[in-house]
């Protein structure tokens, strides 16, 4: 019961609750994942990864205590913000801005979630 | 910075498991940065790359000025004559290719393990020419293609792109087949004449398989097998894990192009540094080669390859530098695999370059592979019209044993995705350029013999291209 509580609330795990603040970049899904990144807006972006590269060692170490697939609910919520972080540095170390450059075929490459190993 | 010195003014955020690696967060500019305790941090300033002009940073190295061509006339013995555009405007052109290429060629639809079940299936469209092609694996096992056309009165049996069943049946009447594509149950069988049921199996489509790819054939009699248009390249790879790259990440997208312009962005490296230059191209340049060469390029009898090496001393930026030192190892180990004589693909790194990164492998008309030693990738271009291609990416390694591993792959995916954008996006600029007649012809380095093979291939089976 508490379990579920716990997957229904933003709370991540204790240690990293001060990253709350960035739950919305807790992306399930690595196709939705990919998408919602690359449409925020930059300052949000870097707001982000400043904030969270710096832990990123910290979060692994803590995340990789647990079996692959078998993370709790509030450590699943730890992974899933990670996992954004792995993809904004992309935008944020090489481009410094949200888009590869010019690119307007973004959009029409949708990620084949029914192939793909990570729904 | 002196080995094992933190940036003046940075603070040590942390040291994780990966004993090689220490963080540190500069004070001043925020900018973070990741070190070996016993070599200096690695600092990566976006301006280094951003803010010199491309050419200032790319003199030729002496030994390059010279030039060094030798694969197009002297290894290949092929001309080395400028290549005309109008092949890929004509639509005249296209309707040959249609006709010469793809309804005769070996064409992939996927990997054998999306069909692991008896009754898996998948149906792969195409425009060009148009069919719909069902590919399922019997309750024997065995995979077999069928046109996707019911016998009765040429209904599509399936409109899923994959699923898993037991029978097919067709929504119009209710034909039903079996997972062999026999025809087993008409409804109402007394009111037709004279049914041969026996006859009325679905339409089979040639089905070979390579490495764990599915190839068909729309020629009711292919020419050749896969075996003898692969040529050298269907053992070539032998001994290359492809069976346990099982995790894949696939994007598809309707790209504004030719499909040979399409394929031309990934045949050579020559483009690295320019194209690339914000994202991945300082891996494959150094002081001593500023232009990447490829170690080797071949052509084949239905397509070519080539060896590229690579920086191994290159810098990342911090995210890049986490993620590539958590498969360090992995990486390490795989590259002592694919070394090993009694594993080594026998087309290899022929050179035995010590700087070795992976091989790029064309099999004509549609499947680009890029092979590296914890993955690949591959390209599928499958053409709609002469100035439109559906293109596929697909990714596989081995399925993350931890979330480090969970993260490098996130991260190695996202760069991928990026580098890719990169060339499609001057793909459909190109494509756009060429569309307004300005140039009759396009020129090839050496370094860009597979570019050329694709367009001496395709005139070989498709005739000359136009002359305007």
């Amino acid at each position: 019961m508490q379990q579920d509580q716990e997957a229904m609330s933003d709370v991540l795990p204790a240690g990293f609750r001060d990253l709350e603040k960035f739950i919305n970049w807790s992306i399930p899904q690595m196709g939705v994942r990919q998408e919602q990144c690359a449409a925020a807006p930059y300052d949000d972006m870097s707001a982000f990864y400043d904030a969270v590269f710096p832990r990123i060692v910290e979060i692994i170490d803590y995340l990789d205590q647990f079996p692959v697939g078998a993370l709790p609910p509030s450590a699943e919520k730890l992974a899933n913000m990670a996992l954004s972080l792995a993809n904004v540095a992309i935008p944020v170390e090489l481009y410094h801005t949200a888009e590869v450059p010019f690119c307007t075929l973004r959009e029409r490459m949708p990620y084949l979630t029914e192939i793909s190993g990570e729904r | 910075l002196a080995p094992g010195a933190a940036p003046t003014g940075a603070k040590r955020i942390g040291q994780c498991k990966f004993p090689c690696i220490e963080t540190h967060i500069n004070a001043s500019d925020r900018r973070i940065l990741l070190g070996e305790p016993a070599f200096p941090a690695v600092g990566f300033t976006l301006e280094n790359v951003l803010e010199k002009p491309p050419t200032a940073d790319l003199q030729p190295h002496k030994a390059q000025r010279r030039g060094s061509r030798k694969w197009t006339t002297e290894v290949n013995g092929w001309d080395s004559e400028p290549i005309r555009v109008a092949g890929c405007l004509s639509p005249e052109y296209f309707a040959r290719e249609t006709e010469h290429i793809f309804r005769k060629s070996w064409l992939p639809v996927g990997r054998e393990q999306e069909l692991s079940a008896p009754g898996a299936f998948l149906v792969k469209n195409f425009d060009a020419p148009k069919s719909s092609v069902l590919v399922i694996r019997g309750k024997d096992n065995r995979l077999r293609g069928f046109h996707n056309v019911c016998s009765h009165r040429c209904n599509r049996i399936s409109r899923e792109e994959r699923g898993t069943c037991s029978t097919l049946y067709c929504r119009y009447h209710g034909w039903l087949y079996d997972t062999s594509g026999k025809l087993l149950h008409v409804p109402d069988e007394g009111e037709f004449y004279d049914l041969r049921k026996e006859d009325l199996g679905l339409a089979p489509v040639a089905l070979e398989t390579w490495n764990g790819f599915i190839f068909i054939n729309l020629d009711p009699s292919p020419q050749e097998r896969l075996s003898e248009t692969l040529a050298e390249l269907y053992e070539g790879l032998d001994g290359y894990p492809f069976e346990e790259m099982s995790h894949c990440v696939a994007w598809r997208a309707r790209v504004n192009a030719n499909w040979k312009l399409l394929k031309d962005a990934f045949c050579e490296v020559y483009h690295l540094p320019f194209a690339h230059r914000q994202s991945a191209g300082h891996a494959y340049t150094s002081t001593e080669a500023p232009v990447p060469h490829a170690l080797s390029i071949r052509v084949y009898k239905s397509g070519g390859q080539y060896t590229f090496g690579g920086n191994l001393n290159a810098t990342y930026p911090p995210a890049s530098e986490l993620s590539l030192k958590i498969i360090s190892e992995t990486t390490l180990n795989a590259r002592r695999a694919l070394a090993d004589p009694r594993r080594k693909p026998t087309l290899f790194n022929l050179t035995g370059a010590e700087n070795w990164f992976g091989e790029v492998v064309q099999l004509y008309p549609s499947l680009q592979l890029s092979i590296y030693p914890t993955y690949f990738y591959y390209h599928n271009f499958i053409p709609i019209s002469h100035d439109a291609t559906m293109w596929e990416l697909r990714r596989y390694t081995r399925p993350p044993k931890s979330f480090a591993e969970r993260f490098s792959h996130e991260h190695l995916v996202a760069q991928l995705k990026a580098t890719v954008l990169e060339d499609v996006q001057i793909v459909e600029e190109i494509y756009a350029a060429m569309n307004t007649g300005a140039k009759e012809y396009f020129h090839l380095s050496d370094q860009e013999l597979l570019v050329r093979a694709n367009h001496v291939l395709t005139q070989r089976k498709a005739g000359p291209y136009p002359t305007n």
